[in-house]
């Protein structure tokens, strides 16, 4: 097992994307940032605050709609 | 056991089967490597937190944390990869026990395929050992049942096999992740509840151990 983590060390240093480490974003906490969760209500009233209904006369494609502005909205990027 | 759900071409599925994937195996684990935070969307949605999410900053933080699960048949996790090759997921890669990559037969998707068989060699030049990776239909037709170009394709590749598993998506599938659910959760008499199932038979078959 030891022989694998040794290799894994070596795995990487040829891919497209090399990480920088100091850049990276930091951990995300889940259940922290409640982006979307639970919002259903809220998309209603965004919905019928906000959106036209006769552009998203389908109900699935506006709340992807709306999940992406309220994301915005929470700053979540 | 480490399970990688991979590919170096986004949006191929990825996310989805790794999620679906989870909840059928009961696998409560997933690390996120995808820096569109693909799973944390859907974990934000989900109800029950029954979930981990584990998201290292640093190649040296994900070999930490997988160090844990290698090697041990007890313990299980799946790695939900960004669709680009970089070094976490050539990492992820060369620890896992199962690679799982889905795909269209779309010549986007097959070039991408050829690409990612590419970044497989690479590994199994680096970890010393073959590297496989297990290939099935994904986004498919519901009606369509070969899928004679993938599977030929497949053949010309040394570092995949094809793996019969299709799965065909439809807007359970999408309706299930604005729940944070899997499909065969919500919609379990769905078709792609019962083709997901089919892929968890797949893999406990292949690993003997789930």
């Amino acid at each position: 097992m030891n022989k694998k983590l040794d290799a894994l060390n070596n795995v990487g240093k040829k891919a497209r994307l090399q990480t920088n480490e100091d850049e990276r974003k930091p951990e995300k906490q889940y259940k922290t940032e409640k982006v979307v969760r639970g919002l259903n209500t809220e998309l209603e009233k965004f919905y019928d605050e906000q959106i036209s209904k006769d552009l998203y006369p389908n109900y699935t494609t506006f709340i992807r709609s709306a999940i992406y502005e309220l994301a915005k909205k929470n700053g979540y990027k | 056991m480490i399970i990688t759900v991979t590919g170096v071409k986004g949006g191929i599925g990825k996310t989805t089967v790794a999620f679906n994937i989870a909840c059928i195996l009961k696998i409560y684990k997933i690390v996120e490597l995808d820096c569109h935070d693909s799973i944390s969307v859907i974990l934000d949605m989900r109800e029950s937190e029954d979930f981990t999410l584990y998201a290292p900053k640093t190649k040296a933080a994900l070999i930490e944390l997988i160090a844990d699960f290698m090697g041990d048949e007890n313990e299980h996790i799946i790695i939900d990869c960004g669709g680009y090759d970089s070094d976490v997921t050539q990492t992820a890669i060369g620890a896992a026990d199962l690679v799982l990559t889905p795909t269209t037969e779309t010549l986007k998707d097959l070039n991408g395929l050829r690409l990612f068989n590419d970044v497989l060699n690479v590994v199994s030049d680096d970890m010393g050992h073959d590297v496989k990776a297990f290939v099935f239909p994904y986004k498919n037709h519901h009606a369509k049942r070969r899928f004679d170009t993938l599977e030929a394709y497949t053949k010309q590749l040394n570092r995949v096999e094809y793996c019969h598993a299709p799965i065909a998506t439809n807007e359970k599938v999408n309706e299930s992740d604005l729940d944070g659910k899997a499909v065969s959760e919500m919609h379990p008499t769905s078709k792609p509840a019962k083709q997901f199932e089919e892929l968890a038979k797949y893999i406990r078959a292949t690993t003997g151990i789930l």
